[in-house]
């Protein structure tokens, strides 16, 4: 799937969702955020409660995902980044992703997010320069992928 | 109120079911097995999600009409609530208001959105879910009154599922 055709089915599947204020949601977890900062004296394991959220969240997600997107599946990773990037965040985030830095083996890549809807109005004071703000985004992809791979192999697609 | 930006209902709601498991799941506090401990261990979760709920509160009026609604009648402040803030919050403004007009008020909302997904469901994994729900919005309700200049007691009763009445005390 083209890059231009995954804008499109990820605009359409924006315009058909459900929405609430970015604000809310924004401060709804900034405000979780500094719970877990006060709880965890390590902020590495603060690093690791996001990222754990965002699985959770992440395996409920994708089956909505993929009852909406309307798309066939994706035909080798290339595609799934693409779908990742320019569909599934448009249509949950309300903004795309850019799918950058291959590596040589195109068995990773980075996915990079310009606009940020978790970060409005935040600002991270100098002590928290190792927090990784937005981790919950990383754990939201793991578990969506891990949930469809899951399917795959048990469809027998490999 | 401003805040052009919107995300999905789902992801939001995801999100919201996130902050009360970390919440539950807090260190620190003893999970003792008899009855006292479990309850004050519950009351302590309550505490938590409500100021969770306060700081969103707080900020979210922040940027919006605080400015020229300071110093006015706390009727007036409870008015904006249930329209610009419910607007905001639940896609809907609130359905009636009652007052004593000796500082209580009573906010309806008979088609609470946040309770939209637990339908009618009363077994006890959708209870506790449906008093953490509250526990968040009593104090998002709470945090912007504050901020408007007004110091409450918020407390919320739900009157047959989805309906909800939250009643504000001023101090």
């Amino acid at each position: 799937m083209a890059s231009r055709s995954a804008q499109r089915a990820g605009d359409v599947a924006w315009a058909r969702t459900p929405k609430v204020n970015g604000e809310l949601f924004a401060l709804t977890y900034g405000a979780m955020v500094k719970r877990l900062v006060e709880d965890y004296t390590e902020i590495d394991e603060v690093n690791e409660q996001l990222e754990k959220m965002g699985y959770n969240i992440g395996i409920r997600l994708v089956d909505e995902f993929l009852a909406k997107a309307g798309l066939p599946p994706c035909q080798g990773f290339q595609e799934t980044a693409e779908v990742i990037a320019k569909v599934a965040f448009r249509m949950f985030l309300g903004v795309a992703a850019d799918v950058t830095s291959w590596n040589s083996e195109a068995t990773a890549f980075s996915l990079l997010l310009a606009d940020n809807p978790l970060a409005e109005f935040v600002e991270l004071p100098r002590q928290y320069k190792t927090l990784c703000y937005s981790n919950v985004l990383c754990g939201v992809v793991r578990g969506a992928l891990e949930m469809v791979s899951e399917e795959m192999r048990s469809l027998g697609l490999g | 109120m401003a805040g052009e930006r919107a995300v999905a209902e789902s992801v939001f709601e995801l999100l919201m079911f996130e902050a009360f498991r970390v919440a539950r799941e807090a260190p620190g506090g003893d999970g003792g097995e008899d009855g006292a401990s479990a309850e004050a261990r519950r009351m302590e979760v309550k505490g938590r999600i409500e100021a969770m709920g306060f700081d969103v509160g707080y900020r979210k009026v922040e940027r919006s009409a605080t400015e020229k609604l300071l110093g006015r009648h706390p009727l007036e402040l409870i008015k904006f609530i249930c329209k610009d803030l419910w607007l905001a919050l639940f896609q809907k403004q609130a359905d009636r208001l009652q007052t004593n007009h000796r500082g209580m008020f009573v906010l309806n909302d008979g088609n609470f959105t946040w309770l939209k997904r637990l339908g009618h469901r009363t077994d006890e994994k959708s209870v506790a879910m449906a008093e953490h729900i509250l526990d968040f919005a009593c104090g998002i309700l709470r945090g912007a009154l504050t901020n408007l200049g007004l110091s409450t007691a918020v407390y919320a009763e739900i009157k047959e599922l989805p309906g909800v009445s939250f009643t504000v005390k001023v101090k």
